[in-house]
């Protein structure tokens, strides 16, 4: 299992790094959209996790992005954002959930594991 | 006594709006004019009254004559008029009673005015005692022979008495239309063969307009038929001006108070300087009016906004906005109104290059006023201008009319103002507490998340004690971020629901439970804990129960218990929170739920007044009422209200 965080603050995605790893998956953090769509050019990830206000993009676009293409289409995503006004349109794309900033950890992992139980379906 | 043909023959005297009797050589009252009549009203007619009586009676001012003096006057049989001085109050002889023989039994007595003109004989041997009335006095038969023409009307109508005499009136020419009513004066006097017919009348004089007060009467001759009109014109020129004046007066006190009612109903910088553009170039009388008016854009640029009145706004466009050239210097930057009287003559204007005079396509405009508009506070806000293009067309009054306008106006353009720059700090403040809001949530997500992962690999149970704690004061800090972004939200965006079916007593309890990590003072009790089903926003109805609730511990510290009741029928849910803690004065309800608002007190509680706030808008956008039942010193209940779905 590898996932991709998208997340421009290093200490949460150190947080998430952490929360993935004492679940047991492998991940990879990147700080901003460039970077990260480098990667997600030559690798599919399992999972992906993104904060939508970042310094060059917006996280909840990338994931429409996402969504649109074969290769990523069936990929979940986990939306993880202080903006309450993104939940709605989160829960519109197929496969796609969302968390609310500051997140309780169980509730972080209980929709972890809803979204990669979807994908293996 | 043949009072009936005594009557008839002194009829004329009917006319004559001031007091005119007939006496006989006892000085018994043979006729009495209808001012007479009218002057009093007592009167018994049928007793023979004495000119004594009635001076005795009735003339105050007549007691001091000397009655022996008028009765020998009537012994002896003397032509010439008898000349009685009237004291007044000041004791200054400004009034005569003049007594003349009018035919071989009577006398005819009345009041002159005015001592200083002499009395000539004449007077009363033509029979025209209304000779030097000050009013006009014309009659005339049927037929259009002239019968009387006093003093007055040869001034009036410019013909003299001599000359007219006797002849037809349907020659003469007259400014006015002399005969147009006489067939309906005939045709009302006949009904009521006693009264007068006044209405008024404008006649032309020297190209000046006067008013007359046109009073006429029919003649009867002795076997009371009629056989000609009597008209009395007398000059109100100065009451009808004055009430020409007072109307207009009254009609521009009916503008200035449209002016305040739209100024103090709108406080938008742009609607309040129509308003007074409209009201002051309609005021003034003025053919265009504008306010130029000096303001500062959102960068601090100083910039000018205007409104027309009278013109076009192409008008205006097309000439660019006025310069600062010589003309409008002193408009521009005067602190002084000033007027012009004719632009065209003015040492400003007129010879100026290139235009030597108006520029082409310029408004017409002679006549000129300019009015700065002052703060009390001396700023220069802008000025008024207003254009006419007839030369002459402002006063002094103006002036003063448009300053006490400009003046008021500069009040309300100032707290217009201080709204607007509220209204901007405002916008600010909340896009500053959205932004603060985000930027808080980034460090309590890593604050909450090592803490609870910390927990989770804790072994030690005191330190997870201590972790418990941190988390509750992390949750409480989360809260009170929701409620901040909420604020800014609330004012730049709607809320937004997200509702789905719950239980309304399960939300309570869960409630209940994470006020308890917060407080441990107070019991809540939950009075229904059977299954209500409700279709609403949970985490916004969470938010809503929870700031009511935590408000119940907070405002009763001196007591233990909390209730909570809850029901849902087939349309509503209702929830109540009851505290028996401080309460509110009545005085204060009205302002609970607005924003940041928070009853004065002396106790020191936290918070910055916005739970009540949030409550009410989030109730509210789920159609739902919320209210309080609150005594001081007893306790409040709230209590709200939301459809079932």
């Amino acid at each position: 299992m590898k996932i991709y965080i998208l997340e421009d603050n290093i200490a949460i995605a150190q947080l998430v790094t952490l929360l993935l790893k004492r679940r047991g998956h492998d991940s990879e953090a990147f700080y901003n959209v460039k970077t990260f769509l480098k990667a997600t050019n030559v690798f599919t990830p399992d999972l992906f996790i993104l904060d939508v206000m970042l310094p060059d993009g917006n996280g909840l676009e990338i994931a429409r992005e996402l969504k649109k293409t074969d290769v990523f289409e069936n990929v979940p995503i986990l939306i993880m954002s202080a903006n309450i006004d993104c939940a709605e349109e989160s829960k519109k794309l197929n496969m796609v959930d969302y968390i609310a900033k500051p997140f309780d950890i169980n509730d972080f992992n209980k929709r972890l594991e809803k979204l990669i139980t979807l994908s293996r379906i | 006594m043949q009072s009936t043909s005594i009557s008839e023959k002194y009829l004329l005297f009917n006319t004559c709006p001031f007091l005119v009797i007939v006496i006989n050589q006892k000085g018994e009252i043979v006729f009495e004019n209808d001012f007479c009549k009218k002057l009093f009203v007592s009167l018994n007619v049928s007793n023979i009254q004495t000119l004594e009586s009635k001076i005795k009676n009735h003339f105050v001012s007549l007691r001091a004559v000397d009655i022996s003096k008028i009765q020998a006057y009537l012994a002896n049989q003397i032509l010439d008029p008898i000349k009685i001085p009237l004291k007044t109050l000041t004791n200054e002889s400004k009034r005569l009673l003049i007594i003349n023989k009018i035919d071989s039994e009577h006398f005819v007595c009345f009041v002159k005015e005015d001592v200083n003109e002499s009395l000539d004989n004449e007077f009363f041997v033509d029979r025209d005692i209304v000779k030097d009335a000050t009013e006009a006095i014309i009659a005339y038969t049927f037929d259009g022979k002239i019968i009387a023409w006093n003093n007055t009307a040869q001034k009036l109508f410019g013909y003299q008495k001599e000359l007219v005499l006797g002849t037809n009136i349907k020659n003469l020419s007259f400014s006015f239309s002399m005969f147009e009513t006489d067939r309906e004066i005939i045709q009302a006097l006949k009904t009521l063969p006693e009264n007068n017919v006044v209405y008024n009348k404008k006649i032309i004089i020297n190209e000046k307009t006067h008013y007359f007060a046109k009073s006429a009467k029919l003649l009867f001759d002795v076997e009371n038929k009629m056989y000609g009109i009597a008209k009395t014109f007398t000059n109100i020129t100065t009451d009808v001006t004055g009430q020409e004046l007072l109307k207009k007066h009254v009609e521009n006190l009916e503008y200035l108070n449209s002016l305040w009612e739209n100024i103090s109903q709108n406080l938008d910088i742009q609607s309040i300087l129509q308003v007074v553009t409209d009201v002051t170039t309609k005021f003034s009388g003025a053919a265009y009016g504008a306010f130029f008016y000096n303001s500062l854009t959102a960068d601090g640029e100083a910039m000018r906004l205007f409104t027309l009145s009278g013109a076009e706004r192409e008008d205006f466009i097309k000439l660019g906005m006025p310069r600062n050239t010589q003309i409008f210097q002193k408009t521009f930057n005067g602190r002084e109104a000033f007027i012009l009287e004719d632009v065209l003559k003015s040492p400003d204007f007129g010879k100026n290059y290139p235009h030597n005079g108006l520029p082409k396509g310029h408004l017409a405009v002679r006549s000129y006023m300019s009015v700065p508009v002052i703060t009390m506070s001396g700023e220069n806000l802008g000025s008024l201008l207003f254009g006419h293009p007839e030369p002459g067309k402002f006063s002094e009054g103006h002036i003063q009319m448009m300053q006490s306008i400009a003046s008021q106006s500069a009040i309300a353009l100032e707290n217009s103002r201080l709204l607007e720059s509220i209204k901007n700090l405002s916008d600010k403040k909340d896009v500053f507490i959205t932004m603060a809001g985000h930027e808080l949530k980034s460090p309590l997500t890593i604050i909450k998340g090592f803490i609870q992962i910390l927990q989770e690999i804790n072994l030690d149970e005191d330190l997870n004690i201590y972790i418990i704690k941190v988390l509750e004061q992390v949750d409480r800090l989360s809260l009170l971020v929701d409620d901040l972004l909420d604020i800014g939200r609330i004012e730049v965006v709607d809320i937004i629901l997200d509702k789905s079916d719950f239980c309304l007593s399960e939300l309570i309890n869960e409630t209940i439970e994470s006020l308890s990590y917060v407080q441990s003072s107070h019991n809540i009790v939950y009075k229904n804990p059977k299954k209500l089903i409700i279709n609403a926003d949970r985490r916004r109805i969470q938010q809503v129960i929870y700031n009511l609730a935590f408000n119940a511990v907070k405002y009763s510290p001196d007591h233990d218990e909390i209730m909570i009741e809850a029901n849902v029928d087939n349309t509503e849910a209702y929830v109540k929170i009851i505290d028996f803690g401080f309460g509110i004065a009545e005085k204060h309800l009205p302002n609970i739920f607005d924003r940041f608002y928070r009853v004065p007190s002396d106790k020191n509680i936290s918070g910055i007044g916005i739970g009540l706030y949030l409550c009410n808008k989030i109730i509210k956008k789920h159609s739902g009422s919320i209210n309080v039942n609150s005594v001081l010193g007893q306790g409040s209940e709230f209590i709200f209200k939301i459809p079932k779905n």
